[in-house]
C-alpha cells in the first residue's frame, strides 16, 4: 500500500458558540482526525451534532475556540491575509442548499466565474470558455450559461455549485451534505458524479451526510459524530461490518434494508431517550442517556477515543474493557 | 391525403427515417441566449416594457418641456400685468393667467424645475443616505446594528415640521433648506428597509459560498447584495419622489417652502386652490402635472422592478 500523506490534519478542534454569558453550545468539542490526500472521509450523525459545524470550522469559515487545523503544514486559523487567499484557492466547499447557495440574481456564467475569479484575471473569452468546459464537466450543456438559477431543477443547481466550486480548481472540497436536499435517484447521479471527479481530479473529500448508505458508497473512511464529539471513526467497511460504539451500531441497525426476502438483518437497537443537549452536555459519555448498556462510569467519567483495532478509533468505555 | 380507415393507414409507405433514434443533440431544442450580464439583461426586459417605456417618455418630454418651456411664450414668470387678472387659456396665455395677471404656462414649468428637482435630488439623497447606512448596519450587526438602529429611531420620532422651521431658521428660506430639512430624517425609512432586506439576505448560503471563494467585500456588495435590495428600494424611491412633492406643496402652502415670486407646482396648486370655484383652470394645470410625474415615476419603478427580477423574464 502506498504512503499516505497527511493533507488536512484535525487536532482537538472545538467550536462552541456563545449563548449568553453562562451557556455555551459545545457544536465541535475536541475533534481530532487525519484526512490523506486523494481520499474521501464520511461525517455522519443527526441533526444537530455539528456536522456542517466541523466542515465549517476547518475552512476557517467560523474561527476555532481551540485546537487547530493543519492544511498541507498550514495552521488555517492563524493564517494571514495573503495565506488565507492561497488557501481558499485549495480548500472549498459545497453547500447544502442548491436553492440558496446560488444568487438568483447573476446567471449561470457569472456564478461560475465568481469561482474563475479566484484563479486570477481572465479575459471574458477565455472566462466563457472556461465556464462552457466546467458545465460539460458537471455534465450540464454550456448553452445554458446565461439563464438564470431558478430556471434549473435542483439537481442541476447542484451541479452549477459544484462547477463554481471546481472552478477553484481545489484540492480539497468540504461538501455539507450536497445531496440531502435532492431526490434519491438524483442523489445517487450527484454522488457518482463526485466520485468520477474525484478520480478525474485527484480530489480530497470530507463528506458530511446524514444518509448512511449513501456515506458507505463514497468514503473510504467514515466518521460518526454524536453531540459535536467523535462517537467512532474507521475504514467504511470495517465501520459498517464491524461497528463498535453502540451509537454506530444503533445507526446501522436502523437502515432498512433493500432486499424483501432478509427484512432488517439482525435486530433492531432501539435508543431510549431523548437527545442530549449540546447547550450543557452531561459530564459522562455524551450518549449515555441513549445507550442500553450505559453503566455507572458512562454517566460520570468521558470517553476518549481510542484505537481499538487497525485504523479503528471509538470512544466508549466498554470497548475498552473487551479491548483489555 | 386523407386517411380514413386503418387499412388505408396501413398502406402508407414507413421511410426508415422516421424511426431513427433522437440524436443526443437535438439542434431545435438548443435555446441561444444572447450573452448578456444581470445588467445588460435588466436593459433589455426593461425595453420590453412598453409602460415603463412609456413612463420614460413622459419623464422625458417633462424635464425638456421644464427647461425649454419658460422660454416658449415670452413671458417672464413674475411679470405682472394687472389687465390681464385671471385670464382664461387663450392663445396669448396657454394655460391662461393667476391673480396677478402672470402667465400660468411659464409659470407652471417654472414651478416644475423646482418640484422636478426637489423630487428627485430628494429621493436620490435618501436612497444613498438610506442604502449605506441600512446596509452597513445590518452588515455588522451585534451591537453595531443596535447602535446604530437606535439612532434611526430617535431621528425619526422628531416631529417633521419642528425640523423644518429650525432649519429655515439657520440656513434661511429657500429650496436649499426645504432639501436639507427633508432629507435630515427622510432617509430614516430607507435605512430601515435596506437593513432588513441585508439582514435576510445575510443568512444566504451564496454569500457563505462567496466567503469560502474569497471574493473581496467591494465584490460581495456590488454583486450580490446590491442587486437583491434594489427591488425593494426601488418600489421605496418610487413613493419617495412623489412624498418630497407633495411636502414641498405642503410647506409652500404655510410659507416655509419656495417664496414667491418664484414658485412650485405645490405652491402653484395651493394658491389656485383658494379660487377654485371661479377658476378651476388654474388648479387644473398644477394639479395635472404632478399626477403626470408621480405617475410616471410609479409606472417606471414598477417596471423598473419586474425588469431586475430575472424569474419574471419572459
Amino acid at each position: 500500500m502506498e504512503e499516505k500523506q497527511v493533507l488536512v490534519r484535525i487536532e482537538d478542534l472545538c467550536k462552541y458558540f456563545r449563548l449568553s454569558s453562562k451557556e455555551e453550545l459545545k457544536a465541535v468539542d475536541h475533534v481530532s482526525f487525519d484526512i490523506f490526500r486523494n481520499e474521501t472521509v464520511g461525517i455522519v450523525g443527526e441533526s444537530g451534532c455539528g456536522k456542517t459545524t466541523l466542515g465549517r470550522t476547518v475552512l476557517g469559515l467560523y474561527p476555532a475556540t481551540s485546537g487547530r487545523v493543519l492544511f498541507d503544514g498550514m495552521d488555517v486559523h492563524s493564517a494571514g491575509k495573503r495565506e488565507m487567499r492561497e488557501f481558499k484557492k485549495r480548500a472549498q466547499i459545497m453547500l447544502q442548499d442548491p436553492y440558496a447557495s446560488l444568487n438568483p440574481r447573476m446567471t449561470v456564467r457569472d456564478i461560475i466565474a465568481e469561482g474563475l475569479e479566484t484563479r486570477g484575471n481572465f479575459s471574458k473569452a477565455e472566462k466563457d470558455e472556461r465556464v462552457c468546459e466546467l458545465l460539460s464537466l458537471v455534465g450540464l450543456r454550456p448553452e445554458y450559461r446565461s439563464r438564470y438559477p431558478h430556471e434549473f431543477s435542483g439537481g442541476q443547481r447542484q451541479r452549477i455549485g459544484i462547477a463554481r466550486t471546481l472552478a477553484v480548481e481545489p484540492e480539497f472540497i468540504v461538501c455539507d451534505e450536497p445531496i440531502s436536499a435532492l431526490d434519491v435517484s438524483i442523489q445517487a447521479q450527484i454522488v457518482n458524479l463526485f466520485g468520477e471527479l474525484k478520480e478525474k481530479l485527484g480530489l480530497t473529500y470530507l463528506f458530511i451526510a446524514h444518509d448512511l448508505s449513501m456515506v458507505r458508497h463514497i468514503s473510504d473512511r467514515v466518521g460518526v459524530m454524536y453531540l459535536g464529539m467523535m462517537a467512532e471513526m474507521a475504514d467504511s467497511r470495517e465501520l459498517y461490518e464491524n461497528p463498535r460504539h453502540p451509537y454506530t451500531k444503533a445507526l446501522l441497525s436502523a437502515i432498512p434494508s433493500t432486499d424483501p426476502d432478509q427484512p432488517m438483518s439482525g435486530r433492531r437497537i432501539r435508543m431510549e431517550g431523548e437527545v442530549g443537549s449540546p447547550v450543557n452536555p452531561p459530564a459522562g459519555c455524551r450518549f449515555a442517556s441513549r445507550c442500553p448498556w450505559a453503566t455507572d462510569r458512562c454517566r460520570k467519567e468521558m470517553p476518549l477515543l481510542r484505537q481499538v483495532a487497525p485504523g479503528h478509533f471509538c470512544a466508549c468505555h466498554l470497548e475498552e474493557r473487551q479491548g483489555t | 391525403m386523407e386517411i380514413k380507415t386503418i387499412e388505408e393507414l396501413a398502406c402508407i409507405p414507413v421511410e426508415n427515417d422516421d424511426f431513427a433514434a433522437a440524436s443526443d443533440q437535438d439542434e431545435g431544442d438548443v435555446i441561444l441566449r444572447p450573452s448578456l450580464n444581470y445588467w445588460q439583461d435588466a436593459w433589455r426586459r426593461l425595453r420590453k416594457n412598453p409602460v415603463a417605456i412609456l413612463a420614460i417618455v413622459m419623464l422625458a418630454a417633462l424635464a425638456v418641456m421644464c427647461v425649454v418651456g419658460p422660454g416658449m411664450t415670452g413671458y417672464d414668470y413674475d411679470a405682472v400685468s394687472l389687465s390681464e387678472k385671471n385670464a382664461l387659456p387663450s392663445s396669448d396665455h396657454w394655460f391662461g393667467t393667476d391673480k396677478m395677471g402672470r402667465d400660468l404656462f411659464t409659470r407652471v414649468w417654472i414651478g416644475g424645475r423646482i418640484s422636478m428637482i426637489l423630487g428627485i435630488a430628494g429621493a436620490a439623497i435618501d436612497m444613498l443616505i438610506g442604502v449605506v447606512y441600512g446596509g452597513v448596519a445590518a452588515y455588522f450587526g451585534g451591537k453595531t446594528d443596535a447602535i446604530m438602529m437606535r439612532i434611526v429611531e430617535i431621528l425619526a420620532s422628531i416631529p417633521y415640521l419642528l425640523l423644518v422651521v429650525l432649519v429655515s431658521l439657520i440656513v434661511g428660506k429657500g429650496v436649499g433648506s426645504l432639501l436639507i430639512a427633508m432629507c435630515l430624517t427622510g432617509w430614516c425609512h430607507m435605512a430601515r428597509l435596506v437593513r432588513g432586506q441585508v439582514l435576510q439576505l445575510k443568512d444566504q448560503e451564496y454569500l457563505l459560498a462567496a466567503k469560502a471563494l474569497g471574493t473581496p467585500w467591494y465584490k460581495v456588495i456590488f454583486r450580490h447584495l446590491i442587486p437583491n435590495t434594489l427591488g425593494v428600494v426601488i418600489v421605496a424611491v418610487t413613493f419617495d419622489v412623489p412624498s418630497f412633492i407633495f411636502g414641498e406643496a405642503f410647506l409652500s402652502y404655510i410659507g416655509l417652502g419656495v417664496q414667491a415670486p418664484m414658485t412650485s407646482w405645490g405652491s402653484l396648486a395651493s394658491n389656485a386652490q383658494q379660487t377654485m370655484a371661479f377658476y378651476p383652470y388654474q388648479l387644473f394645470f398644477p394639479a395635472f402635472f404632478i399626477a403626470l410625474t408621480m405617475l410616471s415615476f410609479q409606472l417606471l419603478g414598477d417596471g423598473l422592478r419586474d425588469a431586475l427580477d430575472p424569474k419574471l423574464r419572459q
